[in-house]
C-alpha cells in the first residue's frame, strides 16, 4: 500500500524556514510528504522557493501538496465566492510551480443554503470549475517553452483537487457531503481530516472498526482508492472542533488508524499529513505506530504460514492443527497450574475450564508459575 | 509565567510579565538581562525554564530580530507544547517598517501552538488589511480559521475588552485606568482560577478576581 506521511508546513525543528530546507529535514526524519500552507497572500518572492521545491520533489520521490486559503466562502454571496476563488486561483498557480499532487480546499459556511442537495450541487459546480482551471494551467502547450525548466507541468498529471471535511456544524463538509461531491466531480479527492470527522461525529473514531466503517463508506460512495488525510489531536465539544492538540493529549488516537491501515489498507493509496501543533514530531509518532502495526501483522502472518506448512507436512487441515496447538497450549497451561489444585480440580471435564480459572486467580497463585502476558492473551483467544 | 523577551525588556511580552510579577505572579525571563552579546539563544534549557509554568509569553515581532531570536521563538513554543505550558502570543505593530506580514505569517505558521492570541490595537488594522477582513470581525475570523482557544484585544482609550473564545464572545468595558499590558497580565493570572467556561473567561476579562 502506498502510504506517505509528512507535516503540514516546514518542520518546527528546522532551523531554516524555507520550504526546501523543510523538505531536507523531512527526508532526514524518514518522512516523504509535505503540505505547504498558503494561508496568507502569496507574494512573488515565495515563487522562488516554490520552483526550487518543485524541482526537488520532481527529482526525488517526495510528495508535495498545497493547502489553499484557510477560510473560504464558496457558498456565500457572489462577492464572497469570487474573493475565495481568487485566493484559490493563487493557490493552484502556486501548486503548479511546486508540483503539488493535491490541492486542499475548504468550502466554508453553508451561508444561505440549507445542508442538502442544493448546497452539494453548488459546491460540485464550483469544484468542477476549479478542476477545469487546474487542467487549464497545467500542460498548456503554448507555455511549454516557458516552463521547460519545470517538466512536471507537461509530463505529470495535474494536481488533484482535495475537498476537506469540516470540524464544525455550521460549515459545509460532513463526510457524506464531501464524498458525494467527490463522487460527482472527476479530478477531486476527499480530504479526510480525522480530527474534524472525530469532532463532528462527537468522538466517533475510536477503534479500527470505526476507521473500517469510514473507509467502507468512502469506497461505496466515492469509489476511488486515493485518499488524502489530515491527522491531529483535537479538543471537541457538542460536535464542534475547539482546538488542535498533540495526538497524545487527545481522545482521537492514531493506533486504531494504524491498525486498520496495516490490516486492511492494501487497496488504498493514502497520504497522511500531520497538522498537529507538534507537526513533524507527531508525523513520526504516526510512522512509528504504523510500523509497529505492520510488524505485528507480519508476525501473525508468519505464524499462520508456519502452521500451514506444518499442516501440509502432517497431512492435516491447518484449522485442525490450530485446534491441536490450542489444546496443547491449554493442556500445558493446565499442567502448570495443576499445582494449584483447590480451584482447578473439582471442575468436571476437559482442560479448557480449569485453564480459565487460574488466570483470574493468578495473583493468589505461586510466583513460579508466572506466564508471559502474550501467552495469557493467547489463552483468551482460545476461549 | 515565562517570557522570552528582549534583553532590554522593551517588548510587549516583557512588559506583560513585569506587570504580572508586580501583581504577585511568579515569573521569569528566558533571556538574561545582561551579558546579552554573548548569550546563545539556541542554548536555552527550555525544559528547565518552562518547568511548571502555566503561560509562555511571546511577541510576534521577535521573529524579525534575526535568526537566533527567530529560532528561540519557535523552539519556545514547541517545548511549551511538549511541557504542557500554554503559549500567549502578543501580536504587536512593527512600527511601520513594512514587515508585519512577515511577523504575522510566522504566527500563522504556528497558530496551532497558540492558546491565547492578543492583538495590540495598532496591529489590528494592519492585520485586517492583510487578511482581507474588517477590523471589527478580525478577532472572530482569526479564531475560526486558526481554532485558537482565546483571541482577545484591549483598547486602553475606550477601555473596551474584546474576547473571542471557543464558547462565544464578549465585549465589555473595564472600570478604572488599566494599560493593555496590565489588563493582559491580570487576565492571564485570573484565567487558571476562574475556569475555562464562558463565565470563567468573562470573570477573568472583567478583572473581577483581582
Amino acid at each position: 500500500m502506498p502510504l506517505k506521511l509528512g507535516p503540514a508546513g516546514v518542520p518546527l525543528s528546522c532551523k531554516g524556514r524555507t520550504i526546501v530546507e523543510g523538505m531536507d529535514d523531512i527526508t532526514v526524519l524518514g518522512l516523504d510528504a509535505m503540505e505547504v500552507q498558503t494561508v496568507r497572500t502569496i507574494q512573488p518572492q515565495h515563487f522562488d522557493q516554490y520552483w526550487q521545491a518543485g524541482i526537488l520533489s520532481w527529482k526525488s520521490d517526495f510528495e508535495m501538496n498545497m493547502h489553499g486559503p484557510y477560510y473560504a466562502e464558496l457558498l456565500g454571496s457572489k462577492r464572497e465566492r469570487n474573493r475565495t476563488l481568487s485566493k484559490m486561483e493563487t493557490s493552484l498557480q502556486a501548486g503548479k510551480i511546486i508540483n503539488a499532487r493535491h490541492l486542499t480546499f475548504h468550502v466554508g459556511p453553508y451561508g444561505e443554503y440549507e445542508p442538502g442537495e442544493e448546497a452539494n450541487e453548488q459546491v460540485a459546480n464550483v469544484m468542477a470549475g476549479v478542476v477545469d482551471r487546474v487542467r487549464e494551467v497545467w500542460g498548456d502547450a503554448e507555455e511549454e517553452e516557458d516552463y521547460s525548466a519545470f517538466p512536471w507541468v507537461h509530463e505529470a498529471e495535474p494536481s488533484l483537487v482535495g475537498i476537506e471535511t469540516s470540524g464544525r456544524q455550521e460549515l459545509w463538509g460532513t463526510v457524506e457531503e464531501v464524498l458525494e461531491v467527490c463522487n460527482h466531480v472527476e479530478g477531486t479527492v476527499p480530504v479526510l481530516n480525522m480530527g474534524h470527522i472525530h469532532a463532528r461525529g462527537h468522538g466517533r473514531l475510536r477503534t479500527s472498526e470505526d476507521y473500517a466503517e469510514l473507509f467502507d463508506q468512502a469506497r461505496k460512495t466515492y469509489g476511488g482508492s486515493t485518499f488524502y488525510c489530515h491527522f491531529a489531536g483535537v479538543e471537541h465539544r457538542m460536535g464542534n472542533a475547539l482546538h488542535y492538540t498533540q495526538i497524545k493529549k487527545s481522545d482521537l488516537k492514531f493506533e486504531p488508524f494504524a491498525e486498520y491501515l496495516a490490516e486492511e489498507g492494501d487497496w488504498m493509496d493514502i497520504t497522511i499529513i500531520s497538522d498537529s501543533p507538534l507537526l513533524e514530531h507527531d508525523a513520526m509518532y504516526m510512522l512509528q505506530h504504523y510500523d509497529k502495526a505492520r510488524q505485528r501483522l507480519l508476525e501473525i502472518r508468519a505464524r499462520d504460514d508456519r502452521r500451514a506448512k506444518l499442516a501440509a507436512q502432517q497431512g492435516i487441515d491447518p484449522e485442525e492443527l490450530k485446534r491441536r496447538e490450542e489444546e496443547a497450549a491449554a493442556a500445558r497451561k493446565a499442567q502448570m497450574e495443576g499445582e494449584d489444585p483447590p480451584a482447578a480440580k473439582p471442575e468436571k471435564k476437559p482442560a479448557k475450564k480449569p485453564a480459565k480459572k487460574p488466570v483470574a486467580k493468578s495473583s493468589s497463585g505461586k510466583g513460579k508459575g508466572m506466564i508471559s502476558f502474550e501467552e495469557s492473551a493467547d489463552e483468551d483467544d482460545v476461549f | 509565567m515565562v517570557c522570552l523577551g528582549r534583553p532590554d525588556r522593551s517588548d510587549a511580552g516583557s512588559r506583560v510579565l513585569l506587570e504580572a510579577i508586580e501583581i504577585g505572579s511568579e515569573g521569569r525571563f528566558a533571556v538574561p538581562e545582561d551579558g546579552v552579546e554573548e548569550f546563545d539563544r539556541g542554548a536555552i534549557d527550555w525544559r528547565g525554564v518552562l518547568e511548571s509554568s502555566h503561560w509562555l509569553l511571546n511577541t510576534s515581532s521577535a521573529v524579525l530580530e534575526g535568526d537566533s531570536s527567530k529560532w528561540a521563538w519557535g523552539a519556545s513554543m514547541a517545548f511549551a507544547e511538549l511541557e504542557g505550558c500554554r503559549t500567549v502570543m502578543i501580536v504587536d505593530s512593527t512600527d511601520g517598517n513594512g514587515r508585519i506580514e512577515e511577523a504575522w505569517g510566522s504566527v500563522i505558521e504556528r497558530i496551532r501552538q497558540v492558546h491565547v492570541l492578543f492583538f495590540q490595537r495598532d496591529a489590528i488594522d494592519e492585520i485586517s488589511l492583510i487578511e482581507g477582513v474588517g477590523a471589527s470581525s478580525l478577532l472572530g475570523e482569526v479564531r475560526k480559521r486558526g481554532l485558537v482557544p482565546i483571541v482577545c484585544s484591549y483598547d486602553a482609550r475606550s477601555k473596551m475588552v474584546f474576547v473571542e473564545h471557543s464558547l462565544g464572545n464578549l465585549e465589555i468595558e473595564i472600570e478604572g485606568d488599566v494599560s493593555a499590558e496590565r489588563w493582559l497580565a491580570e487576565f492571564l493570572c485570573a484565567l487558571p482560577s476562574t475556569g475555562p467556561g464562558a463565565p470563567g473567561i468573562e470573570a477573568a476579562a472583567r478583572l473581577e478576581s483581582g
